[in-house]
């Protein structure tokens, strides 16, 4: 009986972590959705249109900072929850505001769950 | 809440934000402060922050129903709704409304792409997607189908056409509101309208042939307050197999009129896409003395500015030209572009320009070395949606602490013709310089073609932070600026297409025929189909009779 009752704790304890984990995956893939959907035409890699080096966002953050931060978003380390949604809710500079109906408070702390874990790789 | 809607006490607004969660849901009503932020027009024109056109809440319905239900809770508690798509219309108002306390209707999760047919070349979509949500299932499908994409491409082609806005490719995609085919409504009595053959049911025609049968309403809903638009048919372009372009350069200043005359033939034949015209004479404006000709009060005087070109061994005008089709009729049409061209204009020069099998690849959408120094943008003219106008904005390396925010300014339509460039030339400059203005109007600004068959000319100014006076002094010299150049671009009948809220009074005033009669027409049409002036008072300069007095 008492072995049974560890083996289903041990069980449950299992799958609850599993669950987690299969949280943790589905919301970092929703973040990184989400990111490429809003955010990618601005704060994405790769070149900008007509000649320019990065993309506007990319571009913006690197010459503010000299190059001495990460210019991607999901490079840097300092960006946390409350930095994103100070900044997306009220703009910055050239970044107009974005509003819940397009990306939600939800949307957003998944988006850093996506900088975390790329951050952790 | 910082603001209510007009003439309602804060017991009824709160009866009705209760009434609207009722009809989309708590989570889908916003009215906090905090909430209401990304509602502002982040690039406002208005100088004082009292005339700010702030929202009282914001509304978000799922679906047509939920449209239909926020209308009936407006109409009970006369609040002004402000119907918005993505909310991205920047420097023309973006998501704030055109009445201070309105209820913004953010149709962003309406977001389905409805149909993308390949065969027949259309789409039909819902307000809230985006160009790039429709760039993107088009790419994962591989469907052989472009988009006519406005720059910064982050719009949605319902809102973007609602506006009248343009795009950069053949002239008729280029004119999204004339690749609008069928559309469907909310009214504000709550009635579901379809337009042409939408209205007739079991027909598979409503985005082929968009005018049914009778008059045709559709283009009503355009800079209009006539109702909700939930759903929009527009053409697609098919992919084309090839791309070219060129560019054509003429020595003399009174070669812009031959000039423009050709490109008119070759536009209107639809030969070639969106010309871009120029003037390699730009490279002297550093030149103080060529800078004081081309500054010259009353415009600049061709002998004299001939001169300049000649002794700088440079043409005075250019216009680039791009061509789509296969690879031999797109070498076709270069070569008859040519010959019509060298035909008006002796001492016409012709460089080939890129020649490319579509779709472009990565590294072909970012070749910038390409025969000549060109002024296209590479991503627009192949129907990719991006935000490429941004190198005109954002921070720079040599101003690394500052930035440019947005635009403000006019677009006057103008005839297709150089007698109206050189006169806008003259009125604009002369206009600015006695308000004390630098629009960056002289002798060698031109027009944008991007509608087919007008001219439009800017005259702009940069807001936001660094350099732009952005104190409210700054911004109301311009404003007040603006507005009176409004009227005298309006004496020499030349009108804006477009306008933020904050000038579509002053716009719609220049729109003068016979007593206004236009206007009382607008207006007749307001009254009956929305008596009691719920939707959108004011946008396109159409009033309800309760606000009109």
């Amino acid at each position: 009986m008492r072995i049974g009752r560890i083996t289903s704790i041990l069980f449950l304890s299992v799958w609850f972590n599993q669950m987690a984990w299969g949280q943790d995956d589905n919301r970092i893939a929703h973040g990184k959705r989400v990111f490429e959907r809003y955010c990618t035409l601005c704060h994405g890699e790769g070149l900008g249109a007509d000649g320019a080096p990065m993309l506007p966002g990319t571009h913006a953050i690197y010459i503010k900072y000299r190059g001495e931060v990460p210019p991607l978003l999901q490079h840097r380390s300092d960006v946390n929850i409350e930095l994103v949604k100070t900044v997306v809710r009220n703009g910055l500079a050239s970044m107009p505001p974005f509003r819940q109906t397009e990306v939600t408070d939800s949307d957003l702390e998944a988006i850093v769950a996506w900088f975390d874990s790329v951050a952790d790789e | 809440m910082a603001v209510l809607p007009p003439n309602t006490s804060e017991a009824d607004f709160n009866n009705a934000l209760q009434a609207f969660a009722a009809a989309v849901g708590d989570e889908w009503v916003f009215s906090s402060d905090e909430d209401l932020k990304p509602f502002r027009d982040h690039y406002s024109p208005v100088p004082l922050e009292e005339d700010e056109l702030l929202a009282s809440a914001a509304v978000a319905p799922a679906n047509v129903e939920e449209v239909q239900a926020v209308v009936k809770v407006a109409n009970q508690y006369l609040i002004p709704l402000y119907p918005i798509s993505t909310g991205k219309n920047f420097a023309y108002g973006g998501p704030a409304p055109n009445v201070r306390g309105s209820v913004v209707l953010d149709l962003k999760r309406m977001d389905r792409i409805i149909e993308v047919n390949e065969e027949r070349n259309f789409a039909l979509v819902e307000p809230g997607v985006s160009y790039m949500d429709l760039y993107t299932y088009i790419q994962e499908r591989g469907l052989k189908v472009w988009l006519d994409c406005p720059d910064p491409g982050w719009g949605s082609p319902v809102g973007n056409t609602l506006d009248r806005g343009i795009g950069y490719t053949l002239g008729f995609y280029r004119d999204h509101n004339a690749a609008q085919y069928g559309l469907e409504a909310v009214l504000a009595n709550g009635d579901v309208i379809r337009t042409g053959m939408g209205a007739l049911p079991g027909s598979d025609t409503w985005q082929e042939y968009k005018y049914g049968f009778g008059p045709d309403p559709a283009g009503m809903f355009s800079q209009g307050n006539y109702g909700i638009v939930t759903k929009m048919g527009i053409r697609l372009m098919p992919q084309p197999a090839h791309y070219r372009n060129g560019l054509v350069t003429v020595p003399l200043r009174e070669d812009l009129g031959p000039l423009v005359n050709s490109i008119n033939y070759l536009n209107d034949l639809n030969m070639i896409g969106d010309p871009w015209y120029g003037s390699p004479l730009r490279a002297l404006l550093d030149n103080a003395d060529f800078r004081a000709a081309a500054t010259r009060r009353g415009g600049g005087i061709a002998e004299e500015l001939n001169r300049f070109a000649r002794e700088a061994n440079l043409h005075s005008w250019q216009v680039e030209l791009q061509f789509y089709g296969s690879e031999r009729t797109t070498e076709a049409n270069w070569e008859y572009a040519q010959e019509v061209i060298s035909d008006r204009i002796p001492g016409a020069r012709f460089t080939a320009g890129e020649s490319l099998a579509i779709p472009l690849t990565p590294e072909q959408l970012h070749e910038t070395t390409g025969p000549y120094s060109s002024n296209m943008r590479r991503n627009i003219t192949q129907g990719v949606p991006g935000l490429g106008i941004w190198k005109n904005l954002g921070r720079t390396q040599s101003l690394p602490d500052t930035w440019a925010q947005g635009h403000l300014g006019l677009f006057a339509v103008l005839p297709r013709s150089a007698e109206s460039i050189f006169e806008a030339q003259q009125v604009f400059a002369d206009t600015m310089a006695d308000l004390n203005l630098d629009g960056g109007i002289n002798a060698l600004s031109l027009g944008v073609n991007w509608y087919q068959y007008a001219f439009l000319f800017s005259a702009g100014f940069s807001t936001g932070g660094g350099n732009a006076d952005n104190s409210p002094a700054g911004k109301k010299k311009i404003a007040d600026g603006l507005k009176a150049l409004l009227v005298v671009a309006g004496e020499h009948g030349w009108g804006e297409y477009r306008a933020a809220p904050y000038f579509q009074d002053a716009v719609s005033e220049q729109y003068s025929f016979n007593d206004y009669s236009l206007r009382r027409f607008n207006e007749t049409i307001k009254d009956a189909v929305d008596p009691n002036g719920i939707l959108a008072p004011g946008r396109g300069g159409i009033w309800p009779g309760k606000s009109r007095g």
